[in-house]
């Protein structure tokens, strides 16, 4: 099982996003790299505007003008995802990586209803199914995700969040994809109906063996969901690693600050930032771009810009490697 | 569909009409001197071969509104008048009661300005929703400038000019009316190709001078529309961009832009009935051009009621049809 | 304003450039031409009737004895006053209520936003007919321009409350409050500044709508008879079936010039427009 579990499922390697404005290129992701694994859930964390939801839009290719992949390679199985080409990417959507959306409230088709809205996903991918074949896929989907197969007949203003939220998970594993990825997927919802609804897709991807990037802010939902976390700041991956050893631990002074802003209790909740700004994306300062709010800059840090290396190895696995992008941790330390 | 919903449109109907029949009845009555009675009385002094049935004009009108009533009562067996589409006789050609007038005419105006009104509607509502489509073909967008132009020119005055070119100068249409003079209407289709053919340029003239207009509106309502979530997850789910577009994007903005053309009717109907003018139509445009003139002023009231109650019904039946078209509508207020 | 910042305004927004300069050609042409026309020569009987266009008479005259070219010089100013005139008027109303039924809300809203959609389903030329008919004295220009006011104020009045109603919400907004601004003042050192793009495409629709409907109103015969108002003048044409006689020289001239200030106020609106919202023109243009 450990041997299976260290399969690369995603392997993204120096991806650059940057906006084109006119008072010049907005570096919202700036050479991020990580591997996800088959079968593993990744939680990317970060204050807002640092990249981890232009990450997701990217790896979907999803990403509009004055937006732009710079450059950057996205392998999945057989597929580099940013060299396909649009009608191939097309048809990688959701056949081998699905988005469940932030804004899942707002995402579904008023005025369509949500079986067709379920059905015209699997059509836009595959040839023929229709009718009671169809019929049948769309209520096992709907099973799968603890709804009534009645729903299918329903409007989406008849849903509540929760069922919203569920719905758009039975769209995501509709094809069987290898990623899933959920960009905050539980913000607008209640705490006991987020719980619910994350326990369900859970399941859902055990049942399909596939592996998940949540993104999002809450570190407290993070620490329960994910096998592994990757730290964000200023459009760059700074720190990542299992996520035990990560919030107790952490090897980024980005992510120690972060994470002793949290609420003590449970290390549950939302985190609230730390002093000072986050850096313009326009104009970075020069060498770490933590570096102005770093309670531990040392010279360096003003000068070079720390790359993620390895801190933390394992030769068996890749799932407890750990990852920082520091300049007091150059080098492995064992 | 919800009751409410219901009766709060059939409320609103009724208020449409209420408030046009209403606006007839005191309208005259704030002039300083009566118009309708200095008209009567004018046409009575001149005496002559008509002077018996100006005085029979004059009884009627004294029988509704005698001054001796309470104006509350005048106004209340006014609007049962209206209810019973009773709008008193024609001045100018008595003893015609008004709404037979009026009732000959309608046929006409609908059926010129429905199929006009719908023609535009379905090209410039296709045609905007082209235009926000980054796929349509460039030359579109060269379309577009000249059509809303146009747009901007009253209908009426592009009528001139589409009389001017062709029925006048390149004589290809008749420069007139709504069949050949001397032909009796009758259920032929011979008939009704005459009729087709009277009614090419006008319906013409409204259909350039409005479908910039649609055009634009639903321009808008699409770009509106392409921002919105559900558009963007549609495409992510990798949806091909045909069905993004037709599926998601537009049947969203037709909603909008159906609204709008019930707005609409109201300018629709005062540019048409000035294009009926231009090409002495046998509308209610050209009997209300030709009663301003002899100031027969109760087939001029019973014009405007009659317009408002065809429009109320057309907004009615619009409103009507609108929940078909989005689901939503039982739960907003 | 100096060349090169009127460079980049004729760049960033040609439209409203365009229009601008569309609708001070039609604005100038009054007040310039009278300088070369005697504009006395647009009254009746001033000139021999029927004329075609010679030195003398460019235009040619009228039926009526009117020389064509000094009935346009005079006239083109009174048909542009009449929709100024109902503009502002209309304008002043709809902003009034505008504010009132978004910035209060509640029965007041409901109330006038009722009104103004009610009438705007009516026809706004039958109810000038109405009114028109029932003044039937001698109608004035200004009168004519108060009659067109009165329906000139129910898409003011839909724009500002919509505008007003999403602005009151606005962060800013609320900031005020909080602080202790009373509504008088929000209105005017919060909202008013805000609102100053819509307001003046309110006001350029306002004065293109009033046009419209007095040219309307005039063409069906009930406008200042004795004024060469462009409208009456197309009345005249018609009602002398000048069309079917090839005497293009008497409804051409009128057409153009009502087709300039409409395509001049379009174009404005659009480029006010492009100001006011734009996120609409981004995605194709």
């Amino acid at each position: 099982m450990t041997g299976n579990r260290s399969r690369v499922a995603l392997s993204v390697e120096d991806l650059r996003v940057h906006y084109h404005t006119e008072r010049g290129a907005i570096r919202a992701v700036e050479g991020v790299s990580f591997d996800l694994l088959a079968g593993e859930r990744l939680g990317l964390v970060g204050e807002s505007g640092s990249g981890k939801t232009t990450t997701a839009m990217a790896l979907m290719r999803l990403i509009r003008p004055p937006g732009r992949i710079e450059s950057g390679r996205a392998q999945l199985g057989d597929l580099e995802l940013l060299s396909l080409s649009d009608e191939q990417m097309r048809q990688a959507r959701f056949a081998h990586i699905s988005l469940i959306p932030q804004g899942v409230m707002n995402s579904l088709n008023p005025v369509m209803r949500v079986g067709a809205q379920i059905a015209d996903t699997i059509q836009a991918h595959e040839q023929g199914p229709g009718g009671e074949k169809m019929r049948a896929r769309v209520s096992d989907l709907l099973s799968l995700v603890e709804l009534d197969p009645d729903t299918a007949q329903m409007y989406p203003h008849e849903l509540s969040g929760g069922m919203k939220q569920r719905v758009g998970m039975a769209i995501s594993v509709a094809l069987r994809p290898q990623v899933i990825i959920a960009d905050e997927p539980t913000s607008a919802l209640d705490v006991v109906v987020q719980k619910r609804v994350m326990d369900t897709l859970f399941r859902v991807q055990g049942e399909l063996d596939a592996a998940v990037i949540l993104v999002g802010h809450d570190m407290g939902l993070m620490a329960q969901c994910v096998d592994r976390l990757g730290v964000m700041y200023a459009g760059r991956l700074v720190e990542l690693g299992p996520v035990q050893q990560l919030l107790e631990q952490p090897l980024h002074p980005y992510t120690r600050l972060l994470v002793s802003s949290l609420p003590s209790l449970d290390r549950r909740g939302e985190f609230r930032g730390i002093p000072g700004l986050p850096p313009s994306l326009l104009d970075p300062p020069a060498g770490c771009p933590f570096h102005p709010r770093c309670p531990e800059a040392i010279d360096g840090c003003t000068t070079k810009i720390p790359g993620l290396t390895t801190v933390v190895a394992d030769d068996d696995s890749a799932r407890i490697e750990r990852r920082a992008a520091c300049h007091l941790h150059t080098g492995v330390t064992s | 569909m919800p009751a409410d919903y219901l009766v709060r449109r059939i409320a609103v109907f009724f208020i449409i009409v209420w408030a046009g029949a209403t606006i007839n009845f005191f309208m005259p009555r704030m002039a300083p001197v009566n118009p309708i009675r200095e008209r009567l009385l004018q046409a009575l002094s001149f005496g002559g071969a008509g002077k018996t049935d100006m005085e029979a004009v004059v009884a009627t009108y004294e029988a509704r509104f005698g001054l001796d009533q309470p104006l509350w009562k005048q106004y209340v067996r006014y609007l049962g008048d209206v209810a019973q589409l009773d709008f008193g006789v024609s001045i100018a050609y008595f003893p015609s009661k008004a709404s037979d007038i009026i009732l000959r005419a309608l046929p006409w105006t609908l059926g010129l300005l429905t199929v006009a009104t719908l023609i535009a509607f379905a090209l410039g509502t296709l045609l905007g929703a082209l235009l926000a489509w980054p796929k349509s073909p460039a030359f579109l967008h060269y379309l577009s400038a000249p059509l809303l132009a146009l747009s901007a020119i009253p209908y009426y005055l592009l009528g001139l000019v589409l009389v001017f070119a062709l029925g006048f100068t390149l004589r290809l249409f008749p420069l007139g009316g709504g069949f050949t003079l001397g032909t009796l209407p009758s259920p032929t289709f011979a008939f009704a190709m005459d009729v087709l053919y009277h009614s090419i340029v006008p319906g013409l003239s409204i259909v350039l001078s409005s479908v910039g207009f649609w055009a634009l509106s639903m321009r808008g309502m699409m770009v509106t529309v392409q921002g919105e979530d559900y558009v963007n997850y549609a495409e992510a789910r990798g949806l091909k961009s045909r069905d993004v577009f037709f599926r998601y994007a537009l049947r969203n903005a037709l909603l909008p832009q159906t609204t709008s053309l019930a707005l609409a009717m109201g300018y629709v109907v005062s540019g048409a009935v000035l294009v009926e003018v231009v090409f002495a139509y046998p509308g209610v445009g050209t009997v209300l051009y030709r009663a301003i003139q002899t100031f027969d002023y109760f087939v001029i009231y019973g014009v405007v009621v009659m317009v408002i109650l065809a429009i109320a019904l057309v907004t009615l039946v619009l409103d009507i049809v609108y929940p078909l078209l989005d689901p939503r509508i039982a739960y907003k207020r | 304003m100096n060349r090169a910042s009127l460079a980049a305004m004729v760049r960033n927004h040609p439209q409203l450039v365009a229009g601008l300069a569309v609708v001070f050609v039609v604005v100038a042409f009054g007040p310039v031409g009278s300088l070369f026309v005697d504009t006395d020569l647009s009254r009746v009987g001033s000139a021999p009737a029927n004329l075609t266009p010679t030195v003398d008479h460019l235009l040619g005259t009228d039926a009526a004895g009117r020389d064509l070219l000094a009935v346009m010089v005079a006239g083109t100013p009174l048909t542009l006053w009449v929709g100024f005139v109902a503009g502002v008027v209309g304008l002043g109303i709809g902003t009034i209520l505008g504010f009132v039924a978004g910035y209060f809300g509640g029965w007041i809203d409901t109330v006038i936003r009722g009104a103004a959609d009610v009438l705007m389903t009516i026809p706004g030329l039958l109810f000038l007919v109405v009114l028109a008919t029932s003044l039937h004295t001698t109608v004035t220009v200004n009168m004519m321009a108060l009659v067109v006011a009165s329906l000139a104020w129910m898409i003011p009045t839909r724009t500002i409350r919509s505008q007003v109603l999403s602005m009151r919400e606005a962060g800013y907004v609320q900031v005020a409050r909080l602080s202790g601004l009373g509504d008088l003042e929000i209105i005017a050192r919060e909202l008013l500044p805000n609102l100053l793009p819509y307001l003046a495409a309110s006001f350029v629709s306002a004065v293109g709508a009033a046009v419209l409907a007095s040219i309307g109103l005039e063409a069906l015969g009930l406008g200042p008879q004795n004024e060469p108002t462009l409208g009456m003048t197309i009345y005249w044409a018609l009602y002398y079936t000048s069309l079917l006689r090839s005497v293009w020289w008497w409804w051409a001239p009128p057409m153009v010039i009502i087709v300039l200030i409409f395509v001049g106020l379009f174009l404005v609106s659009m480029g006010l427009d492009r100001i006011a919202n734009p996120r609409m023109w981004k995605a194709t243009s």
